[in-house]
């Protein structure tokens, strides 16, 4: 992520993508107002890269990652993978498009359909795609063996998996096409912090096996700060900074990123007793009507008129390090 | 979780760590649901009842001398006796060929009406859930005009206009009532619709068709196949009040409910002629229900078995 990215195009680029939802309300179901859940996010992903999206529960993360897939359509901007369009794809060329983006999803038990043996749930992308059903199968068998399962669990149910490993059988179902890209929405956040540690390990194996890219979603910052190359902080469906991980750990430029690095406990008593928090204040605010200005404003320690008056653009406040803050720090 | 115990628990393919016990060897699906069916004893009841019925109104007739429609004016109303099993009507005719030959229709009419009341509301519901929209708007339209309207108000002008079969019954209870299935699979497809399951198959780029078939109906299948035992039950007891009302199947031909109007008369007399033909349909009613809820629990592979 340095001069190389300035000569190969991104996989992924994302440009001021907006996706609102109407809120409809009375007996006519008239449009009333919008859920902003995703402002003008614009982002991208290098080959064999890994970007950490992180921010707090509500702040568009889960909207952005579908969106990217065309699960959810965008009001407005672009997606482009591989500088090829896919918000303007025909849904035969998004078909194909898909194949190079693939997900994994947050919740374990939601994510694989209850009445289909595991062999199925992994070889139906492979199906759709005109694969004959016995190498589908000898290749879900191959895909199970990567993510650590037995192909002999492929006849099993999701209900006699545990939770890790029902997640390691979705990692295997976003494998079998083969994608270069996989947008993983908060894979580890509900397991076990022990099982977290085997699925963190597992994704980084696989991406140097498959030679994958990731969109890692997750509020849990220590996980981020473990896997990904850059990162994203999001809020209320804006990106408050961008900067390469270890960048923004060492000097967050934001104020919002400075609260939430704050939040992190630090394993050691003396430093914990001492060091000072930025404790913010208030609920994030609702989404169909953010504040005016900058949206952030209403919770952070500096704010002052400017902030309600104008929307602070994503600035280069160093080399590849962007914050968007009329009173960043650095 | 630190770096350290991110390096620690590092795993491999052999590595592990959170394996559950499995259980035996693995088996398909037909005989892992043959097995909850199996251990479902209200499920065998039902199937053992509804066989039984079966065999008795198929065979019944062809045991006995007499034929249904035979009339036998010197024996008329006559009670139970070791030459007319169940007794004879108003004209003589033997009530156990006749209680046979109802039996049959009515089984006939309760599972073809179950069957495709079952399939209509499957078919219009997932749609209705899935694409929701105008298409939603217009089989909501749909329903809600048949919940509006009396089933058997419609049947009766039906039944007066034209001369009822059997199979014209079964079918027009079908398109009066497949609206019930079609709410329960348009509610339960709404909600799975959501499920990341779907999202991940609709990643994968799998066409509407293939989600609602491969993915969705399979998750409502149980609940859909409830409702059709209910249907079932239903159309019995409608094709039994058409019959009582004198506007079933033409006679000679019959059904348990016009056995049940013809004897109404004789309540007092002889109450067996209106206790055998109500209890069949209640048998019949029963045992339907019992193998709907034996088939719900066998089609679902979460269900655990009791034992």
């Amino acid at each position: 992520m340095s001069e190389a990215a300035q000569v190969t195009p991104p996989l992924l680029e994302v440009d001021n993508l907006v996706t609102h939802f109407p809120i409809r309300s009375g007996l006519l179901k008239r449009t009333t107002g919008w859920v902003k859940a995703v402002d003008g996010v614009s982002l991208s992903v290098q080959p064999n890269e890994t970007v950490g999206i992180v921010g707090e529960s509500g702040c568009g993360k889960t909207t952005l990652g579908r969106t990217i897939l065309r699960l959810i359509e965008p009001t407005a901007g672009s997606i482009k993978v591989r500088g090829e369009d896919v918000v303007a794809a025909s849904s035969g060329r998004l078909r194909e498009l898909r194949k190079e983006m693939q997900m994994v999803f947050q919740d374990p038990y939601a994510s694989l359909n209850p009445r289909m043996p595991v062999h199925d749930i992994v070889s139906e992308p492979l199906r759709i795609h005109g694969t004959s059903k016995n190498e589908a199968r000898d290749r879900a068998g191959e895909y199970l063996e990567a993510v650590g399962l037995l192909p002999e669990h492929g006849n099993r149910y999701p209900h006699e998996f545990s939770g890790g490993q029902r997640q390691r059988v979705g990692i295997a179902r976003a494998l079998t096409l083969e994608p270069d890209l996989i947008i993983l929405d908060e894979p580890v956040s509900a397991l076990d912090v022990s099982i977290q540690a085997q699925v963190i390990n597992l994704l980084e194996d696989l991406q140097q096996r498959f030679k994958l890219s990731y969109l890692f979603i997750a509020h849990d910052l220590s996980v981020v700060r473990h896997i990904s190359d850059r990162v994203v902080v999001m809020y209320l469906g804006k990106v408050a900074e961008v900067a390469d991980r270890d960048e923004l750990y060492a000097s967050p430029g934001h104020p919002y990123t400075q609260a939430l690095l704050s939040a992190v406990p630090v394993p050691d008593p003396e430093i914990e007793a001492t060091r000072e928090r930025i404790v913010l204040h208030g609920d994030i605010p609702s989404p169909a009507d953010p504040p005016s200005g900058c949206c952030f404003r209403t919770r952070c320690p500096i704010a002052t008129e400017l902030c309600a008056n104008e929307t602070p653009a994503l600035k280069e406040v160093e080399p590849d390090h962007w914050v968007a803050c009329h009173f960043s720090s650095i | 979780m630190g770096e350290s115990a991110v390096t620690e628990a590092n795993s491999r393919p052999q590595a592990m760590v959170e394996d559950v016990a499995f259980g035996d060897k693995p088996q398909s699906f037909g005989r892992q649901a043959w097995k909850r069916f199996r251990s479902h004893k209200l499920a065998i009841i039902g199937i053992f009842m509804f066989f039984s019925m079966v065999l008795m109104f198929w065979i019944g007739p062809a045991i006995s001398s007499y034929e249904f429609d035979e009339i036998n004016i010197v024996d008329r109303a006559q009670g139970p006796s070791s030459e007319h099993w169940f007794g004879t009507d108003d004209l003589g005719r033997d009530l156990f060929v006749r209680a046979m030959r109802g039996g049959q229709f009515s089984i006939t009419i309760s599972v073809v009406t179950g069957l495709m009341a079952a399939a209509l509301g499957g078919v219009l519901g997932s749609i209705a859930g899935y694409f929701s929209g105008t298409v939603d708007t217009g089989v909501t339209f749909l329903i809600n005009c048949l919940l509006t309207i009396n089933s058997l108000a419609i049947l009766l002008v039906l039944g007066v206009k034209f001369q009822m079969t059997p199979l014209t019954i079964a079918g027009l209870i079908a398109i009066l009532s497949w609206y019930r299935g079609a709410r329960v699979v348009r509610a339960l497809v709404m909600q799975f619709k959501e499920r990341e399951f779907v999202l991940a198959a609709r990643a994968a780029g799998a066409s509407n068709l293939r989600i609602i078939k491969g993915h969705l109906l399979p998750n409502v299948a149980g609940s859909l196949l409830v409702e059709a035992t209910l249907l079932a039950g239903t159309a019995i007891i409608l094709e039994s009040t058409l019959s009582f009302l004198g506007l079933g199947v033409l006679p000679p031909e019959t059904t348990l409910g016009t056995l049940i109007n013809e004897a109404k008369g004789s309540i007092d007399t002889n109450p067996t002629r209106v206790l055998i033909p109500g209890g069949l349909v209640t048998l019949i009613v029963l045992a339907v229900n019992f193998v709907g809820d034996g088939l719900r629990d066998a089609l679902d592979p979460t269900h655990e078995l009791e034992q």
